[in-house]
């Protein structure tokens, strides 16, 4: 369980250099699996999110020193794993060599073929509609369908408001809806 | 959370079996540190620049501004006090200076356009004679709120409730 005690111990050794790979250690220990899972719900493979998540690392390892402070530790390393996911997706689509490679089929296949997704044909439905979602109504969603995050965290997270909150979750289960009526 | 989604989608939820269907292999987090190490030192990021978070001191009217700041403040006060108040030129005429009639009536027929109405309204009525003015309705005098002097703390309190930037901008 992350508490603000970790966030304080880990600063702590991160401010010295004799110290900052056993900070560096400690906080992937605490947010490592947190943020695999907010990952791979974008990525959707495993494969890829082991790859995003170790990039998002390596990015936090080289940038510890920007972080000021004005939020929480978690916050931070959270935002800079979900820039990481979303670019990975964005240079995905930038490889597919025409328009349909990137359409829900691609997204069927590529679920289908992973070997760490053993989901039926209505997960798969399921993930196909939540990936045609826009970047924040996916993370909303996500947020608050599988980690049951409660909506004034999320607030604090996103920096967003609970009612804007609210509302694009609101959308997203509602495209969701009616991605699940369209004949597959 | 599930009622939530019942009531936004019920046909949605009725389908959804089990929430994840997202597995990984075994261990795969327990050799996860040792594999962003190893890349680190490949990379030969092993010596980085520590975490030093300063924390900023709440924000601050520096005394140079409060200083202007105060000037204008009074200057502006000033000038409403100024131009608020009625003109009193001839409220500095007194008694000690003698002229004689002619020399008051010549005076004010050479000025009376210079004259405010309330001036000219101080002046008593004309007396029988070829150079009777007629009387003019005296206007009530003007209610302002301006203090009749700024205190220190009246100035303090003005500043106290100006953001930075409405500083700024007056100056």
């Amino acid at each position: 369980m992350i508490t603000p005690t970790s966030d304080e111990k880990i600063l702590e050794l991160l401010g010295a250099a004799h110290t900052y790979e056993r900070g560096f250690r400690l906080l992937m220990a605490e947010y490592k699996e947190r943020l695999y899972w907010h990952v791979r719900r974008i990525v959707l493979v495993h494969s890829d999110a082991d790859d995003v998540l170790q990039n998002t690392f390596i990015k936090i390892y080289k940038g510890i020193a920007q972080f000021e402070g004005k939020s929480k530790l978690y916050t931070w390393v959270y935002r800079i794993a979900t820039n990481e996911a979303i670019s990975f997706l964005q240079s995905k689509k930038r490889q597919a060599t025409s328009p349909l490679d990137e359409s829900a089929n691609l997204i069927s296949a590529r679920l289908t073929a992973d070997t760490w997704f053993d989901g039926d044909e209505v997960q798969v439905r399921l993930q196909k509609a939540i990936a045609q979602l826009p970047d924040k109504q996916k993370l909303v969603f996500n947020l608050r369908y599988y980690d049951e995050m409660p909506y004034e965290e999320m607030a604090n997270l996103l920096g967003t408001s609970v009612g804007a909150l609210k509302a694009s979750y609101h959308h997203a289960a509602k495209k969701i809806e009616a991605a699940f009526k369209e004949p597959d | 959370m599930e009622d939530e989604l019942k009531n936004i989608a019920p046909d949605v939820f009725k389908q959804l079996p089990q929430k994840d269907s997202f597995k990984l292999p075994e261990g795969y987090f327990e050799s996860f540190d040792g594999r962003v190490m190893d890349r680190i030192e490949a990379f030969g990021l092993t010596q980085q620049v520590p975490l030093k978070i300063v924390k900023k001191p709440a924000k601050r009217v520096s005394m140079g501004y409060m200083l202007i700041a105060a000037a204008a403040v009074f200057a502006l006060v000033l000038a409403a006090v100024w131009f608020l108040k009625p003109a009193s030129a001839m409220d500095q005429t007194t008694a000690s200076i003698e002229l004689s009639d002619e020399e008051i009536e010549a005076y004010l027929l050479e000025n009376v356009q210079y004259l405010e109405v309330d001036q000219l309204a101080m002046i008593p009525e004309a007396t029988e004679n070829e150079y009777q003015t007629p009387t003019i309705q005296e206007k009530p005098p003007q209610q302002t709120n301006v203090p009749d002097e700024i205190t220190p703390e009246d100035v303090e309190h003005l500043l106290n409730d100006m953001t930075e930037e409405e500083l700024e901008e007056i100056l």
